[in-house]
């Protein structure tokens, strides 16, 4: 039974209520408040727009391609990086000699540290010097200079790509933990009624991993929507613009140019953007528990 | 065997061996790197495994004036985060598990909503209110900062843990006339140790790797963490890769050891947390 204590109960709530009221929630109204000023430097001091700020970003273009690149970003790495992680759960709740070691070694992406993960894609993706140029070389597809990064249109599969690598054992690791929890006697009992390894997973093993997969898929959507600077280090939101997406535009606008108006207008619509996603993700999960009687 | 058995295996073992390689090709290319000598590291194509092994990149990254201060400079935020994050979070965590009062539902709910906080939407007015407040360049503002994207997280995880230790244990021990406190101190906090530990190191993880905030925040170069500090190898004109890839090694080991030490308390937390939430 949990004791009804009001005071108490505040008494310790309250430094990490009021600690996010300070740090999140007050930033964010104020961030709303900038988003409706004009600072762009070269039209004098900031003054006061309304929402037509809001009118103007959306006519310029620009906002769009930035909210376009940061939905293909988002979804390509969130979907793949589940993908991958699952498949790589599935192998690994197998037995096979050695498989201890496979499980540390394939940790080791989402341990780096961002930049340095970053900095090390940057230089496999080095026309000279990368070792992406000198594979393709080995397996006989010719000797090639390409540019990964520099070259428009295949710049944003290069630091899809390499999300991809960095996020995955995240989802590895949650989904390993919720294979390892799935009762076997349900996998007996099926074999004994004769279903196929593919109906064993479609009945057995994803119902019973749906609630950790939505988490994994909601955290992992989120943390890719804010990845900074993997875009950053790799790109720099280049070649012409084509991997703009919202943190990295924003840091632009903001420690670029000074425009913090501009750059609060796009905060506030990306924050909206993940707001509704997420309530969406966290409905469903509620609705699944419902059903699940927990 | 007949081929029926043979050929999953064979299926397993190529895409064991793919995902492999797709994890540990950059590493590689890291180490080999930063073990090459000066001069094979500008060998066009690449030398994948290089004849001559050499130390000199690992010297040279440590010796780098600023190595060890930017190395200070994370240890001591990262620790000071963690220690601050646990303080306020184990507090919350026992207040949301363990006491029923009026709205708790409600401030749990925002806690939680506030992971899925866009980063880069209060990166602009907190780093306006950072530096109205003249905090700019000092570890408080840092630290600050990194308390707003760990403390949900940090809650989330201990009250995971915290709903496994069962609350007949702490009664039993208030019905022996243990106040609250002592029931606190006495049952829930070593059986949360773990817990506690985990979740500490999974904060010192984010803060050590953190960029965005550090990048925005720390202009000044003697306060640089780790993570900015290390670009500082990528020269203007021309990266000295062989420095930045031993460096990169040196950063990175603490934190894999680290990780592999709290893995296990970690995702049970996580998934426990997921589950339950």
């Amino acid at each position: 039974m949990k004791t009804r204590s009001t005071w108490l109960g505040y008494l310790l709530v309250g430094p990490s209520v009021l600690l996010l009221a300070v740090l999140l929630f007050i930033p964010l109204l104020y961030s709303l408040q900038i988003s409706l000023q004009d600072t762009d430097l070269s039209h004098g001091a900031p003054k006061w727009i309304g929402l037509s700020g809001y009118v103007d970003s959306w006519k310029s273009g620009e906002l769009w391609k930035v909210g376009k690149h940061s939905i293909v970003w988002t979804v390509c790495v969130a979907f793949f990086q589940v993908v991958v992680g699952l498949a790589a759960a599935l192998m690994l709740n197998r037995k096979f000699p050695l498989r201890w070691l496979v499980r540390v070694l394939v940790l080791l992406p989402w341990v780096l540290p961002g930049v340095i993960a970053a900095l090390t894609w940057r230089l496999v993706y080095d026309s000279q010097f990368g070792f992406l140029n000198s594979l393709i070389a080995k397996l006989g597809f010719g000797q090639h200079a390409t540019d990964w990064l520099g070259t428009p249109g295949l710049a944003m599969f290069s630091v899809v790509l390499a999300a991809i690598w960095k996020g995955y054992p995240f989802a590895m690791l949650m989904l390993l933990a919720a294979l390892q929890s799935v009762p076997q006697d349900q996998y007996e009992a099926a074999r004994i009624d004769g279903a196929d390894g593919w109906r064993q997973f479609v009945h057995i093993t994803l119902p019973s991993i749906s609630g950790v997969l939505k988490t994994v898929v909601l955290l992992v959507s989120i943390w890719t929507f804010n990845y900074f600077e993997m875009i950053y280090v790799l790109t720099g939101g280049g070649p012409i613009r084509s991997t703009h997406i919202a943190p990295t535009y924003i840091y632009e606008l903001s420690f670029g140019h000074f425009n913090f108006g501009e750059a609060s207008r796009v905060s506030v619509v990306s924050f909206l953007f993940i707001f509704l996603i997420s309530l969406v993700l966290i409905r469903q999960m509620h609705k699944n528990e419902r059903n699940g009687g927990a | 065997m007949t081929m029926k058995r043979i050929g999953p295996r064979v299926l397993f073992a190529a895409g064991l061996a793919l995902l492999l390689f797709f994890t540990l090709f950059p590493f590689l290319q890291m180490l080999s790197t930063s073990l090459k000598p000066a001069d094979q590291l500008f060998a066009v194509p690449p030398v994948w495994i290089p004849e001559h092994f050499t130390l000199s990149n690992f010297t040279a990254a440590l010796h780098h004036q600023q190595f060890a201060r930017y190395f200070m400079n994370s240890l001591f935020v990262s620790v000071v985060t963690c220690v601050l994050v646990i303080v306020v979070s184990v507090l919350a965590a026992y207040g949301f598990t363990r006491l029923e009062f009026p709205g708790r539902k409600f401030l749990l709910n925002v806690i939680l909503v506030s992971q899925m906080f866009c980063i880069s939407a209060i990166v602009i007015p907190l780093y306006k209110i950072v530096s109205a407040l003249g905090l700019l360049n000092s570890y408080p503002g840092l630290v600050l900062a990194y308390m707003a994207f760990t403390v949900p997280v940090a809650i989330w995880l201990l009250r995971s843990f915290m709903l496994n230790i069962p609350i007949d244990m702490e009664e039993s021990a208030m019905m022996e006339g243990a106040s609250k406190l002592q029931a606190f101190v006495r049952v829930v906090l070593p059986l949360l140790r773990p817990g506690i530990g985990a979740t500490a190191a999974y904060v010192f993880l984010m803060t050590w790797q953190e960029f965005l905030f550090s990048l925005v925040f720390m202009t000044d170069p003697a306060k640089r963490t780790l993570p900015i500090g290390i670009m500082d190898f990528k020269g203007q004109y021309e990266t000295n890769w062989g420095t930045m890839m031993a460096a990169s090694i040196l950063i990175s080991i603490p934190v894999f050891l680290l990780f592999l030490v709290i893995q296990r308390q970690l995702i049970s937390g996580l998934t426990e947390g997921a589950t339950k939430g």
